[in-house]
């Protein structure tokens, strides 16, 4: 598949490394120009340096068609604006959203990004299905 | 006597636009809330505004439920952030139903997403150029 990561900075990393082990192809985009020179230097995959939040930089990082756009940026407001630009105008299938305020997952979905995340809301999910016999908490999807 | 019934507005950012945005919808009758998370933003505008000022982040729901937002007419998103008016305004219409809903926005491409029958857009550099026109006889 083809996946585009759009801010983030230790999560890109990671997310990167496992994305390529399984066979992905993957573009990189991010403001913090240093940020962008560090990571260019360990990984072999296109990074652009720019604000995902704007079409011409979306258009510089060529993810027209694309199969997955994943919003990393610790803005809401951003994820939200990066996610649509890239399904309305590079016809990107899956946007995956992270949301810091928990209470923006429903909100997001709403406006219809496909996948929302937020790691608060996860966390309250686990808590309220509970642990299982073994005491390993377990999230129903 | 005939029922008059209140009309809330809500304004998120209380910049040069914003507060003047504020200072409008108050004189011709609204009952405004201006949300702004910077409290310098409220310096001399307190003494000229008549609504409520309320210090913290507009584009946090929690903040705009528990300051009107469900109870609005009309709500202005006017910060300087295209990303956060553009989101602000969606779930202002989208969500909580507000019947008139503006956004300052100068991304064009950013605009082109947006319904124009739900959030009705607002793009500064537009009306600049189009008011520079119009002085330099250009058109």
């Amino acid at each position: 598949m083809r996946v585009a990561i759009a801010g983030g900075r230790s999560r890109t990393d990671y997310l990167v490394e496992s994305l390529l082990e399984a066979g992905n192809e993957v573009v990189v985009i991010n403001a913090d120009r240093r940020w962008c020179e560090r990571f260019a230097s360990r990984h072999d995959v296109p990074v652009i340096c720019g604000d995902a939040t704007k079409r011409f930089v979306l258009d510089d990082a060529d993810i027209e068609g694309f199969d997955i756009i994943i919003a990393l940026s610790d803005v809401d407001a951003d994820n939200l604006v990066i996610c649509q630009m890239a399904r309305y105008y590079f016809n990107v299938r899956r946007q995956i959203c992270t949301a810091y305020n928990p209470r923006n997952v429903p909100i997001f979905k709403k406006l219809g990004v496909s996948t929302v995340i937020s790691a608060t809301y996860i966390m309250s999910k686990l808590i309220e299905d509970g642990p299982d016999i073994e005491g390993n908490a377990v999230f129903h999807v | 006597m005939g029922l008059f019934r209140i009309r809330r507005a809500v304004v998120v950012g209380c910049g040069d636009f914003g507060s003047a945005v504020a200072e409008k919808l108050s004189s011709v009758g609204y009952s405004v809330t201006a949300i702004d998370k910077d409290a310098s933003a409220f310096n001399g505008f307190a003494s000229r505004f008549g609504g409520e000022m309320v210090l913290g982040d507009g584009s946090d729901v929690t903040v705009l439920e528990e300051h009107g937002v469900r109870e609005a007419c009309l709500l202005a998103a006017c910060t300087g952030e295209d990303s956060i008016n553009y989101f602000v305004g969606r779930i202002a219409r989208e969500v909580y139903g507000t019947e008139r809903v503006f956004a300052r926005i100068e991304d064009e491409d950013l605009i082109g997403l947006l319904d124009e029958s739900t959030v009705e857009p607002i793009c500064p550099h537009a009306i600049c150029l189009a008011e520079f026109c119009r002085a330099a006889r250009i058109s």
